[in-house]
């Protein structure tokens, strides 16, 4: 019983870090900070996929020579979310290298790193009707 | 012994979940972006370590290398980036 | 050696194209020799396929033989005669009558894309005919792909090949829009991630057919809210790839900020996720008439946003952008009323939009070719300095709108039946009107570029029309006259594809 609290927590955190960056995404200003926000969602989503993949009193699913069949197919864990997460984290952060490489590139233009003065919809629309 | 085994199985993960929590927030709370850049570290390793004691030692392995090092290393290069006084020259583009 | 071999190469020789041109970009000659052989092969390949399943690795399902390798026991006991049998434990591609149809027309946008980009630079560019095809080939493995998990890989990547198509044109504004776009982005394919994690954990599978085989045989509970909110999770995916409303405004954007060969393939992904992810939602949700009314709701609301918002607009790209993301509109009724018919019409509007959209794309950028101004306001008289291309333009608008003997009339037409045929006459009626409003805003935009007085300040550039775009058009407007005369060509084998929605 006192073991499941490792998976319920886990969910917990996962459904905590996705809150903290979709409210940093949101109502942070500066744009790195909203970048961080954005990768900490991806972070969350992750945790939570490896958290379906996890038994209570298991072990990993790897598989070595002195193991018994029958018992290693009744503890390992579920090991197909584990192989999904590798491309999730991959992605992840290549993603976060092209979203800083673009803030970086907004900031040499416009020397600010402010989200309102930068992504704002009316100056972006003034620009384009001049 | 045994009440001792099952503090530390259950204190260990938990103490992983404030980690991964509180590092997220306090890395987005920070005036300084270099701390900031810095302080994501413990958000990625606290996540890889949790992966470790959820069975998945291998994307444990790539998180820490990731989220440890890699992601903090770019935001540091970034914000180093941007302490640079910006180019000033105005773009010119189509319309 | 079977035909079914060409199945992974429709992805694997775009990706092949795209490493070698990106590898071989210092070498002009050499980067253009790759691209004019990858872009022929876009469209050749898929006629080229046997119909079939392609098992990656070889692993088929159990009950076909899949393992050589005999298992242990214990897990013999347990698979042999359960479900267990019928899964496929690899990543499986489905290609079917469909598919096929879809796959040609995509590729020979794709490749029309390619020769024009190749035909306007002066020096071909690796790195931009690098992101041409590796939005080609996520765009095939959309379509083709059985496996959801495959589908957000592909997805990710055609988010960031968007950004850097757009990156890549000097239209202002286009860092930011990336930036925005890569933002939204993030959260979008966060959230299908999660609606896909969802379904992981309930069904313990990625593959559609497997998810799609234990929901309707009842071994998950298909009443699970845990399931509901796996489908609103995945709504919200198909929405920001496909900028149906809340992001029709930065879907517009995007295409706004593109050169015109790559908005041809950044539309073309809109259309393409809107059938493929719209497709797996109707599968595994098909059950649920929530989903389908929330896609009907926002389809229709896209339709009528799409069209009011391009009227007030001077910008002519605007006005195509806000009008290509309203015709998405039509597909998602296709595909939100889910009868075999509308399902049909929903991907028939997908494969001629695919085209007229390109097209469209095309004729308007060579305007902003001549111009070098995209201000309606102060345009006017073209029609003696590119007539033929003006003509195709014209045509172009005509087909969109939904005049007869173009394609999208047939689509649109199969469209209303469909909704009368389920029950909404109301819908017909709606999608009549707007059809007529699209076509006045077009006669108004055509008479204001092409046939009014020129203004004095107006500077026409005297570079004569690439032939190659020009070949283009007329091969647009080619297929335009084909699908809409013999429309039974690709409805028929569109057909296939929408029963498979409800196939087991």
């Amino acid at each position: 019983m006192a073991i499941e609290i490792v998976q319920c927590g886990a969910l917990i955190t996962a459904a905590l870090l996705m809150i903290i960056g979709l409210v940093a995404l949101v109502y942070l200003d500066n744009v790195l900070k909203k970048i961080i926000g954005a990768a900490f969602i991806g972070d969350g989503v992750n945790l939570l996929i490896i958290a379906l993949g996890y038994r209570v009193n298991g072990i990993p699913y790897i598989f070595l020579q002195n193991m018994d069949v029958n018992s290693f197919l009744g503890q390992a864990s579920y090991p197909l979310p584990f192989a999904l997460v590798l491309t999730s984290i991959v992605i992840g952060a290549s993603t976060l290298a092209v979203m800083l490489a673009l803030a970086v590139v907004l900031y040499k233009r416009n020397g600010t790193l402010s989200a309102t003065a930068l992504l704002n919809d009316k100056k972006l629309g003034e620009e384009n009707n001049e | 012994m045994i009440d001792v085994n099952i503090l530390v199985q259950n204190a260990v993960p938990l103490a992983l979940y404030v980690f991964a929590i509180l590092g997220a927030i306090v890395a987005l709370m920070q005036k300084d972006l270099l701390k900031m850049a810095v302080l994501t570290s413990v958000s990625g390793f606290a996540v890889a370590a949790i992966f470790q004691v959820l069975l998945a030692p291998d994307v444990a392995l790539t998180q820490a290398v990731v989220g440890a090092a890699i992601i903090p290393t770019l935001v540091g290069l970034s914000v180093l980036k941007t302490r640079e006084p910006p180019v000033t020259e105005d773009v010119e583009g189509d319309s | 050696m079977d035909g079914t071999i060409f199945i992974p190469l429709m992805v694997v020789i775009p990706i092949i194209c795209a490493v070698l041109v990106n590898l071989l970009h210092e070498h002009s000659g050499v980067t253009k020799i790759f691209g004019y052989i990858g872009a022929i092969c876009l469209p050749i390949v898929p006629i080229l396929a046997v119909y079939g399943n392609h098992f990656f690795g070889g692993y088929q399902p159990l009950a076909n033989g899949g393992l050589t390798v005999a298992l242990p026991e214990a897990a013999n006991a347990i698979i042999s005669g359960s479900f267990l049998e019928l899964f496929h434990p690899a990543i499986t591609y489905a290609f079917g009558p469909g598919q096929q149809v879809i796959l040609f027309v995509l590729g020979l946008v794709a490749m029309c894309a390619v020769f024009i980009s190749i035909a306007e630079t002066k020096k071909t560019s690796g790195v931009y005919l690098y992101m041409l095809f590796m939005l080609s080939a996520a765009l095939m493995a959309f379509v083709l792909t059985d496996d959801i998990f495959n589908l957000y890989v592909f997805f990710e990547i055609a988010a960031l090949v968007q950004v850097g198509l757009i990156l890549v044109s000097r239209v202002r504004g286009n860092y930011e829009t990336g930036l925005k776009y890569m933002l939204l982005g993030e959260v979008g394919g966060s959230f299908m991630l999660l609606g896909i994690a969802l379904i992981l954990g309930l069904t313990g599978n990625v593959n559609i057919s497997d998810i799609v085989m234990m929901i309707h045989t009842g071994l998950v509970n298909p009443t699970n809210p845990v399931l509901l909110f796996a489908a609103g999770m995945l709504i919200y995916g198909w929405l920001y790839a496909t900028g149906l409303p809340p992001f029709n405004a930065i879907k517009s954007e995007i295409y706004s900020k593109g050169l015109p060969s790559g908005s041809m393939l950044l539309q073309s992904f809109s259309v393409i996720a809107c059938i493929s992810i719209g497709l797996v939602i109707i599968r595994i949700f098909g059950y649920l008439p929530t989903a389908q009314m929330a896609m009907l709701a926002v389809s229709v609301i896209a339709m009528i946003l799409g069209i009011c918002m391009a009227m007030v607009q001077d910008d002519y790209k605007r006005i195509i952008a806000y009008l290509a993301v309203g015709e998405l509109g039509y597909i998602g009724v296709g595909l939100g009323l889910a009868t075999p018919l509308s399902i049909t019409a929903g991907l028939f509007q997908a494969v001629n939009e695919l085209v007229v959209t390109s097209f469209l794309f095309i004729g308007f950028g060579l305007v902003l070719y001549k111009t070098r101004t995209s201000k309606i306001s102060k345009l006017g008289g073209l029609v003696e300095y590119m007539p033929v291309a003006a003509l195709l333009t014209v045509l172009a608008g005509f087909a969109m709108a939904g005049v007869p003997p173009f394609n999208v009339f047939q689509s649109k037409y199969l469209l209303c039946q469909a909704a009368i045929a389920a029950g909404i006459p109301e819908l017909a009626v709606i999608m009549i009107i707007l059809s007529i409003v699209t076509f006045l805003a077009f006669l108004k935009m055509a008479y204001a570029i092409f046939l009014r007085p020129k203004p004095d300040e107006l500077e026409v550039s005297s570079a004569s029309v690439p032939k190659t775009t020009m070949a283009v058009m007329i091969v647009f407007l080619i297929i335009c006259l084909i699908i809409g005369l013999f429309p039974g060509l690709v409805v028929d084998k569109l057909g296939v594809l929408a029963l498979t929605a409800f196939a087991l």
